[in-house]
């Protein structure tokens, strides 16, 4: 006999639903996919260029032709805006995505031999825990970098050398709980690899929490971003150097409030839809969570 | 049993009382005088320092044989309180007052002008700034040797304690202000051989100037109060000076406005200018400094010197100085500012002129900027300096199809990469050390502390050695016959003249020659070697607290004349406020 309705299809049909019908994630995922096609798509339709100076025009207000306003230098604060959102959200994504690789790796092998390794490695983590993540992240880029140029490769790999810390501790502890599981035990008595139960078995187990931790590591990297661009380390033109740059023509003779406005809107806009995301991702595929039409 | 609760209550108001105690000790009274300073100090060592903020502080904890007078800058009496120069202009003698002293209550002796200008010279020193006093007789071939006891073979010596002594090659018109520069303050021999490089530490620094290093606390503040040792402590009206180390314009503006700074030197945001300039406690006037781009000739493509000139001619100083500075600075195409008496500018290869830049830059192999590599702009961490190197990105990008980033280190990180030439392009300021063009031209002889371009002429050389040996001509080096035709047909007139025996007629002659010699020296710079791009002339301005008395933005001579603050300096030792100010 046929199992009848959704509460018997797979975990993660179970978790779309349960997102589908979250509305935070679903505004969160709206925001954000504008604001990605925004500064994917506009700037090549329009022919925006965020470099291109007019200091004669400059500090205009928004206006039709420039909806954002024009910087001290007349260049087309919506350009740099779109352009610095580019930036910034290719940093978390990259970010992220290496932190990812890393902490997944370190995770899943301290998890799965435990002992010494795991020893080794997670007393390693938490040294890095302990040094200050700002001092590793300077350090990290003035390895990485030649010339301490506003170059985005050795931001986001510091961001992401940094971030893979929580990553490798929360994939280790789904991985020590689930290298008991029988079906672990089943496939180790067919003769199954180590690396086969890993991939195969284990690390499908634990995707839920990597993705969760995934969507909330994204803004994390993006704010840690701009505090490096609003210190001056880090890369230019990003949301960060673009709410610097807006702070400091806030004075109190006169204030172009457009070029604090724009940037800091729309990084504070991006990380609120990354969170709304990341929670409704976490609520989803809990699977301890309530099913849709659950009883 | 302790109870858990109270044990927390009372480990809680524990942290608290030990941070309130933290805080409270760290924060301290207001100075009675605030200035923003726009950078930390690279160093407090007159022999290594070369850049503005230190000469600042430099002339208020040490003091020259001379010292500027706030309201003139003419040199008045220092350490020195007389001195004679010789008839021939080659041997200057100074007469050291009895009641100068250091911080530490030792006299100071001329012995210690000795070891100071010595140390200076030293090329184990490794001062930038060695050159300045290389018209001394015997500094050229100075090796730092010592041993026979400090020198009556060299242009410096005792006679004794209180009679210094300076021999010169030929007569400098502009030596007495070199004593007054911080290059040639006296340096305390007993710390300075006891301490090493860290030396001018609050807490081994000992100065002879009105006020000391009473603390330093990196990133925040310097704070200076009067030196009691001090043999004017009369005159010395502030009892304390603070002196922020403020990089971000906006900052340092709501400080001023809010009453914490009382004086503001440039470091307001650029846009405001129409604002600021409306208020009466704004001051601006010409001065004679000039924003410059350093080419690094050794790293291509810039080592090939048509680029650096299509780099200069593509720049449109006019937006800069109009659209973006906004306070009446002056293009410049040349490198030294206008108004140095009897001086003519030479004609520049550096005029706004974007085709004949492409063309250059195809000859050079980048038609249309194709297949060069990314330059880079580096700049001191300022506003101005961050919207200047923007606009010039850009008009590079947009002329000559050239990539540029701008990029910015703070001022320490900038002079190191700066000295070390790790740079493609950058941003520089020359203030006038004195009232002559060879302040301005001088740093550019080949491997000169201040070139940092890696750029050498030898015709340039010579000329600058000419200009330096004008008295004897007659002897110029035979190498400017060949490299400089010019000048050399004006020696030849010099030698005619000499022979003439007219004393006067001569003296004019050889200013004129001397000029002349810079003059052609320039023009090296600007229409052959371009191993900088002049920008614009400064304007010096700023924003003084109105109940500051004897601030000088337009100095008052004795005559009842004013001219304006060229070097843009302000001693702060007969600076006072007006009582009930605060």
């Amino acid at each position: 006999m046929r199992a009848a309705g959704p509460a018997s299809a797979g975990p993660w049909r179970q978790a779309w639903e349960r997102l589908r019908h979250s509305n935070s994630a679903a505004l969160g995922a709206c925001l954000l996919a504008a604001i990605v096609a925004a500064c994917a798509l506009l700037p090549p339709a329009l022919g925006l260029d965020p470099m291109i100076t007019d200091p004669a025009a400059r500090n205009l207000p928004p206006s039709v032709d420039y909806p954002f306003g024009r910087d001290a230098l007349g260049r087309d604060v919506m350009a740099r805006v779109l352009a610095g959102g580019r930036t910034s959200l290719l940093i978390g994504l990259a970010a992220t995505a290496s932190s990812v690789l890393i902490g997944v790796l370190v995770g899943a092998l301290a998890g799965f031999y435990g002992g010494r390794v795991d020893e080794v490695l997670m007393r390693f983590v938490d040294f890095l825990y302990g040094v200050p993540y700002m001092f590793l992240v300077i350090l990290v880029m003035l390895l990485f970098s030649d010339t301490a140029r506003g170059d985005p490769l050795p931001v986001f790999l510091a961001l992401g050398l940094v971030q893979w810390l929580t990553m490798a501790r929360i994939v280790r502890g789904q991985v020590l709980a689930l290298r008991g599981a029988e079906y672990v035990t089943a496939a180790r008595a067919l003769g199954a690899s180590d690396s086969a139960i890993l991939a195969h078995h284990v690390l499908p187990n634990t995707l839920g929490p990597i993705i969760v931790y995934a969507t909330l590591t994204v803004p994390t990297v993006i704010i840690l971003e701009s505090f490096l661009s609003f210190l001056g380390l880090g890369v230019s033109l990003s949301w960060g150097e673009l709410v610097a740059e807006g702070v400091a023509v806030i004075n109190p003779l006169r204030s172009t409030w457009w070029l604090l406005f724009w940037p800091a809107g729309f990084l504070a806009t991006t990380l609120l839809a990354l969170n709304f995301l990341g929670d409704g991702l976490r609520d989803a595929l809990d699977p301890r969570g309530p099913t849709p039409n659950g009883p | 049993m302790v109870r858990p609760l109270a044990a927390l209550v009372a480990i809680v108001a524990a942290t608290l009382a030990v941070a309130g105690l933290t805080f409270s000790t760290s924060s301290r009274d207001p100075a009675e005088f605030t200035f923003v300073n726009a950078a930390e100090p690279e160093t407090l060592d007159p022999a290594h320092m070369t850049g503005h903020p230190e000469f600042r502080i430099a002339i208020e904890i040490f003091e020259g044989l001379t010292r500027r007078d706030a309201r003139t800058l003419r040199p008045v009496p220092g350490v020195a309180h007389t001195w004679v120069n010789s008839d021939d202009g080659l041997r200057w003698t100074f007469q050291l007052r009895d009641d100068a002293r250091w911080s530490n209550g030792k006299p100071v002796t001329a012995h210690d002008f000795v070891y100071s200008w010595l140390r200076l010279l030293d090329p184990k020193t490794g001062a930038k700034y060695a050159y300045l006093l290389g018209g001394l007789r015997g500094a050229a071939d100075f090796d730092g040797d010592t041993s026979g006891g400090f020198g009556i073979d060299r242009g410096v010596y005792a006679l004794d304690d209180r009679t210094l002594v300076v021999e010169l090659e030929a007569p400098i018109p502009y030596f007495l202000e070199l004593t007054s520069f911080f290059s040639t303050f006296p340096v305390p021999r007993e710390s300075v051989e006891a301490h090493g490089r860290g030396w001018f530490l609050p807490e081994t620094i000992v100065g002879n100037g009105p006020f000391v290093l009473q603390s330093w606390r990196v990133g925040d503040r310097i704070r200076l109060s009067p030196n009691p040792e001090y043999w004017d402590l009369d005159a010395v009206a502030l009892r304390s000076i603070d002196v922020l180390a403020i990089e971000n314009p906006t900052t340092a503006l709501n400080l001023y406005l809010t009453g914490a700074v009382d004086w503001l030197p440039s470091l307001y945001p650029v846009e405001l200018a129409d604002i600021l300039r409306e208020r009466d406690d704004f001051y601006s006037g010409a001065s004679m400094i000039v924003y410059f781009y350093r080419l690094n000739t050794t790293r291509p493509p810039l080592d090939d010197p048509r680029v650096r000139r299509a780099l200069g001619l593509a720049i449109d100083r006019r937006e800069i100085t109009e659209e973006v500075m906004r306070l009446g600075q002056l293009p410049a195409h040349t490198l030294v500012p206008p108004g140095m008496p009897g001086y003519s500018a030479p004609q520049s290869g550096f005029g706004f002129d974007v085709p004949r830049a492409q063309a250059l830059l195809a000859e050079a192999g980048f038609p249309g900027g194709a297949g060069m590599r990314e330059i880079g702009i580096l700049y001191n961490t300022h506003e101005d300096h961050k919207k200047i190197a923007e606009v010039i990105a850009d008009q590079l990008r947009r002329n000559l199809g050239v990539h540029v980033e701008a990029y910015n280190q703070e001022w320490q990180s900038y002079l190191a990469s700066v000295d070390a030439q790790d740079y493609d392009i950058a941003r520089a300021g020359w203030i006038g050390d004195y009232m002559d063009p060879n302040t301005f031209l001088d740093m550019f002889v080949t491997d000169g502390g201040n070139n940092r371009t890696g750029w050498s002429d030898p015709a340039f050389d010579a000329l600058i050695a000419a200009a330096g040996n004008s008295a004897r001509a007659g002897r110029a080096p035979q190498a400017l016959l060949e490299l400089a035709p010019e000048p050399a047909a004006l020696l030849q007139r010099l030698v005619k003249l000499d022979a003439a025996g007219n004393p006067s007629a001569r003296r004019d002659a050889l200013a004129h020659f001397r000029l002349e010699l810079l003059h052609q020296a320039e023009s090296l710079l600007v229409n052959r070697g371009y191993p900088v791009i002049p920008i614009y002339f400064y304007v010096s301005s700023g924003l003084v607290n109105p109940s500051v008395e004897g601030f000088y933005s337009e100095l008052e001579f004795p005559d009842g004349s004013s001219g304006a603050n060229l070097q843009d300096l302000h001693p702060l030792r007969d600076v006072r406020m007006r009582a009930g100010a605060r």
